[in-house]
């Protein structure tokens, strides 16, 4: 299926590992320039090398999210360097997990403040695409209250709702917005891959809610956020897609 | 984004028109051998000789879907035709809108009991599918309240639910079950230019709730369809994809 991404300018946030990283590689493999920002300038440099490696144009900065002025003076340069931005994806999270004041803010700040500040900044370069596009990752949390209802889970919900009224806001100007709810997913570096290390019990417990008998790939989750972020997805805007093996048991 | 789909063996219940029709095409544009049926004889015949022409193999069956045994019938013929079945898409409606025992009857044989006959008798061909997937077509007339609330709304919901207890249930085989919920979807032939003929006050109403300011194409409905069913949504099972342009307002 031709996605028709060559040639379109995205922007990943949290771009160097996981599952931004698999969708930023995704993009690129379709042709789309990408660029990414992560709190590490090493792990920039390294993502921007496999980006242009795969001969598109690739783009990035080290800083963190929850620094407003940083993340919009990102997103100009990577306008600029890449003439426009068609795509934003706004993945990056806290993992903020227990429940307490300083994770409540760190969620705020991070997950949805980044998220927000993310895709305020950019509309004035969306609105100038022929197909803009936003995909925000939340999680399977933030629609089923889980072992990390609290900062985390109740944040995610938070994104989905932010997610839908903005994707209303913009239909008429032909923005789409998404959202992607994975599930428990694994890659090496990963939170269940430590998790699986350092707390056994809790992987076991992890495992044994995936019907399917295993977690997502961070492919697997790339793949629906590209496919989203596509113009071959031109009337999807609005909707929250699952990517949980049936993990969560909700109807909707 | 290769999907994966090349060889693979579908079924489209409803092939010969609007979405079944853009499924069928879509599915064998990617390599797909498809099946379709549909109840006019000629119908059904000028479609799979459309199919053919993209160089796949293609089947149909000439039948009223509301028949549990022509339903068997025709899966059975399509796995023998095709070499087996990996992807079932049970995509027909009664369009029962009108609130009458009559409607309910109609929508229940045929919207829900339909999809429960096609999936059962493909069951066994699609365990043994290395990339066994379901993709159940409901509307957005399942999942808030609207003028078809009433027998098609209602059955549109019971079968949303019904796809996930099923995503639920054949998670463990590594078979997949998801729903795809279209907006108000226009197409030659189809119930929006109908309703534009002859009834143009409702379509000024549906039209003017899209806040798009048009409605789906057969083809977006197939997008979202033929991606869900492709082996690179390996990770989405239980899901429910709305295709309609944030013309729904929930949050989900």
């Amino acid at each position: 299926m031709e996605l028709g991404l060559k040639g379109c300018s995205a922007l990943v946030t949290g771009g160097t590992k996981g599952i931004g990283r698999a969708i930023a590689l995704m993009l690129a493999d379709e042709g789309a320039n990408v660029s990414i920002c992560a709190r590490t300038k090493n792990g920039v440099d390294a993502t921007v090398g496999v980006l242009e490696a795969k001969g598109v144009k690739g783009h990035g900065a080290s800083l963190d999210l929850a620094d407003a002025d940083a993340l919009k003076a990102w997103i100009d340069d990577a306008a600029t360097a890449f003439g426009g931005i068609d795509i934003v994806v706004a993945n990056a999270s806290a993992l903020a997990i227990e429940n307490t004041p300083d994770n409540w803010k760190r969620e705020f700040e991070v997950d949805l403040m980044g998220t927000v500040h993310a895709c305020e900044h950019a509309m004035s370069y969306l609105e100038k695409s022929k197909s803009g596009s936003i995909v925000v990752i939340s999680s399977v949390s933030g629609v089923e209250a889980d072992v990390v209802a609290g900062p985390y889970g109740s944040t995610k919900c938070a994104l989905i709702h932010y997610a839908k009224g903005l994707s209303c806001r913009l239909a008429p100007k032909g923005i789409r917005v998404n959202t992607v709810s994975p599930g428990t997913t694994y890659f090496e570096g990963g939170v269940w891959h430590m998790i699986e290390q350092h707390n056994p019990a809790l992987f076991r417990q992890g495992m044994a809610m995936n019907k399917m008998g295993r977690m997502a790939t961070a492919e697997e989750v790339a793949n629906a956020v590209t496919f989203l972020a596509s113009p071959r997805a031109s009337f999807i805007t609005g909707t929250n897609l699952l990517v949980d093996g049936a993990l969560t048991n909700r109807v909707a | 984004m290769d999907l994966g789909l090349k060889g693979t063996k579908a079924i489209v219940t409803g092939g010969s028109k609007g979405i079944g029709r853009a499924i069928a095409m879509m599915l064998a544009d990617e390599g797909a051998h498809v099946s379709i049926c549909a109840r006019t004889e000629a119908d059904v015949e000028a479609a799979v000789k459309a199919l053919k022409a993209k160089g796949v193999n293609a089947h149909g069956g000439a039948l009223d879907v509301a028949d549990g045994a022509a339903v068997k019938t025709w899966v059975d013929g399509a796995a023998k035709a095709l070499g087996g079945i990996d992807i079932v898409v049970p995509n027909v409606s009664a369009l029962a809108i009108e609130n009458t025992p009559a409607g309910w009857r109609k929508a229940f044989e045929v919207d829900l009991m339909h999809t429960v006959y096609t999936v059962e008798a493909a069951m066994p061909y699609l365990e043994k599918s290395k990339s066994g997937s379901i993709v159940i077509i409901s509307s957005i007339s399942g999942v808030e309240i609207d003028f078809a609330a009433g027998p098609y709304g209602a059955t549109k919901a019971q079968l949303i639910h019904y796809a996930k207890g099923l995503a639920c249930q054949l998670a463990p085989k590594g078979i997949r079950c998801n729903a795809v919920s279209p907006g108000n979807t226009y197409f030659e032939g189809g119930v929006w230019p109908m309703i534009e003929k002859n009834m143009p006050d409702l379509f000024k109403l549906a039209l003017s709730k899209n806040k798009t300011g048009r409605m789906a194409t057969a083809e977006e409905v197939a997008n979202g369809a033929v991606f869900l069913a492709s082996p690179r949504a390996t990770f989405i099972t239980g899901t429910n994809l709305v295709i309609d342009g944030a013309v729904t307002n929930r949050v989900a």
